[in-house]
């Protein structure tokens, strides 16, 4: 059964010039355990899909099914994880868990308990009493991450979350990253318009045009853990490039 | 244990606060300076020298005149502390509201526009006419009326610059309003809150002054009024120096309190964040 599935959602929005239509009639769909990468030209409406499902934005049409049941997203436990790590800079890394956790409604020793264990478990043990000012970008991101997974989602949600990290810092990040899901079997969508990563992270890869059609879907051929270098992978990574361009220029 | 780390994280801290910086001190010392060479020029009762001052000011505090320090202090103390703090309340609703509604932003914006060109004078004359000679009410009133207005439209700059993907990130997680309100709306309307403070108390306190020259028979304008009347220039400055003191001090630890407040925002960043 899905974990996620989204059909039929429609998303306009209210512009200058009449309503502009991000997406139309839109199918997605994401098994238990399954790692889905949506990948798309900039401004194609991905960002605004993630909002849908995460239930900031209400669709115009269409519904969002878990585990077969029709919901309401805001009632989902989502982890989200933001292009920019959105931390709430007035506040200790810890307490920025803490904001999400107390917003799932876990109790405060759990809360406790988690707090410690992902930061630990994101390389930031020692960083809980830091405020996000006093880190540098990829550590900010990784308790945007921390974040993400302590309220133990049903489905984590990832907005180009490696977009704004230097190459170096982005393949570490993408490494811990698998580790995280395989350990969690946690639901991931993800968002990128960087093929390389798609193929590197993905079970399945849907390709999005300008006009925010899903109008092709990949199942990556590879096995796990996979190494970055195989040539394997980079000749997928071609592969998808073609057929991307191919459609979307 | 505690009481040795909490002494340990003050004398970290301490000890530059208390210091003056040199800055300070040449400022404060060159206008002390340039008013006595200047007090030098003029005859006493026009321009008093530091010692006449000083006499005076004792005086004033020592109840050698013929008001009693204690109820005229006290009076205007009281009408600024109450006067600013209902501009204060009002301009936080009111800013707030302007800041959240748009539907409301028209209704709220156009009174707000209006009452900040009234002049402090109209209302003192107003208010005189409509409520009498009292004790609380037009000095409280003309301090209302021209303060909160200006705090207002801070205040809802502050709403303006709300970061938005805050609250999306907020909502996402499913936060609750009142957790909305706590962590990412107040802190990030902090900053505007306390400059609103620091503004709204000197100048409650400015306004407070004119109010009693109007329309009062106690407090320091009115003191100020009858000095100014026998053309004694030095106890009409003497009467302002202690409410100065005063709002001076409300205004460090205000500061003070603002920096407590924004501890997040590390003077010097981690080496971490310069390395990057």
């Amino acid at each position: 059964m899905s974990r996620l599935r989204i059909a039929g959602v429609t998303k306009r929005f209210e512009g200058a010039d009449g309503p502009l239509t991000v997406f139309e009639d839109l199918d997605l769909t994401v098994a238990d355990g399954e790692f889905v990468t949506l990948m798309g030209p900039s401004g194609c409406g991905k960002t605004t899909l993630l909002n849908v499902v995460a239930g900031i934005l209400e669709p115009d049409a269409g519904t969002v099914e878990f585990d077969g049941q029709p919901v309401d997203p805001g009632e989902l436990p989502i982890g989200y994880v933001f292009q920019e790590p959105r931390l709430l800079e007035w506040r200790t890394v810890g307490e920025n868990i803490d904001f999400a956790l107390k917003a799932a409604g876990v109790g405060p020793e759990e809360r406790d308990r988690r707090i410690e264990a992902w930061l630990d478990r994101v390389g930031l043990g020692e960083e809980r009493n830091s405020y996000p000012k006093q880190l540098s970008g990829g550590m900010r991101q990784r308790v945007g991450l921390a974040r993400a997974l302590a309220i133990d989602p049903e489905l984590l949600l990832m907005d180009e979350p490696f977009s704004s990290l230097d190459e170096v810092t982005a393949r570490g990040a993408r490494e811990d990253l698998l580790d995280l899901w395989s350990e969690t079997g946690t639901s991931v969508l993800f968002v990128t318009h960087d093929v390389a990563e798609a193929v590197v992270l993905s079970d399945r890869i849907s390709l999005m045009d300008e006009n925010g059609a899903v109008f092709e879907e990949l199942v990556v051929p590879h096995g796990r853990p996979r190494q970055f270098d195989d040539p394997e992978i980079h000749e997928t990574q071609a592969e998808l490039t073609r057929l991307f361009f191919e459609e979307v220029e | 244990m505690s009481a040795d780390g909490a002494s340990r994280s003050r004398s970290k801290s301490l000890p530059a606060r208390i210091r003056p910086r040199p800055a300070t001190v040449v400022s404060v010392l060159s206008v002390l300076v340039g008013w006595q060479l200047l007090s030098l020029l003029f005859p006493a009762y026009r321009f008093p020298g530091l010692v006449a001052l000083a006499g005076d000011l004792r005086l004033v505090v020592g109840g050698g005149t013929p008001f009693d320090p204690l109820v005229q202090f006290g009076a205007t103390v009281a009408r600024v502390l109450v006067g600013f703090a209902v501009s204060f309340f009002l301009a936080t609703i009111w800013g707030i509201a302007m800041g959240s509604w748009t539907a409301l932003r028209g209704y709220l914006a156009g009174p707000l526009f209006v009452l900040l060109t009234v002049p402090s004078v109209v209302w003192a004359f107003v208010g005189v006419i409509w409520f009498g000679l009292t004790e609380f009410l037009v000095p409280v009133f003309v301090v209302v009326l021209v303060v909160f207005p200006y705090l207002t439209v801070t205040i809802w700059e502050g709403m303006g610059d709300i970061d938005e993907s805050l609250s999306e990130m907020a909502r996402a997680f499913g936060a609750s309003r009142r957790a909305v309100w706590r962590h990412v709306y107040l802190p990030q309307l902090r900053p505007y809150l306390f400059g609103v403070a620091r503004i709204g108390l000197a100048v409650s306190w400015k306004l407070c002054l004119v109010a009693e020259v109007f329309g009062s028979a106690t407090g320091v304008g009115v003191a100020v009024k009858y000095h100014f009347e026998s053309f004694e220039n030095g106890m009409v400055i003497a009467w302002a120096i202690p409410v100065m003191v005063l709002i001076y001090g409300a205004d460090r630890l205000l500061r003070r309190l603002e920096r407590y407040a924004s501890r997040w925002q590390p003077e010097t960043t981690g080496v971490r964040g310069m390395v990057e």
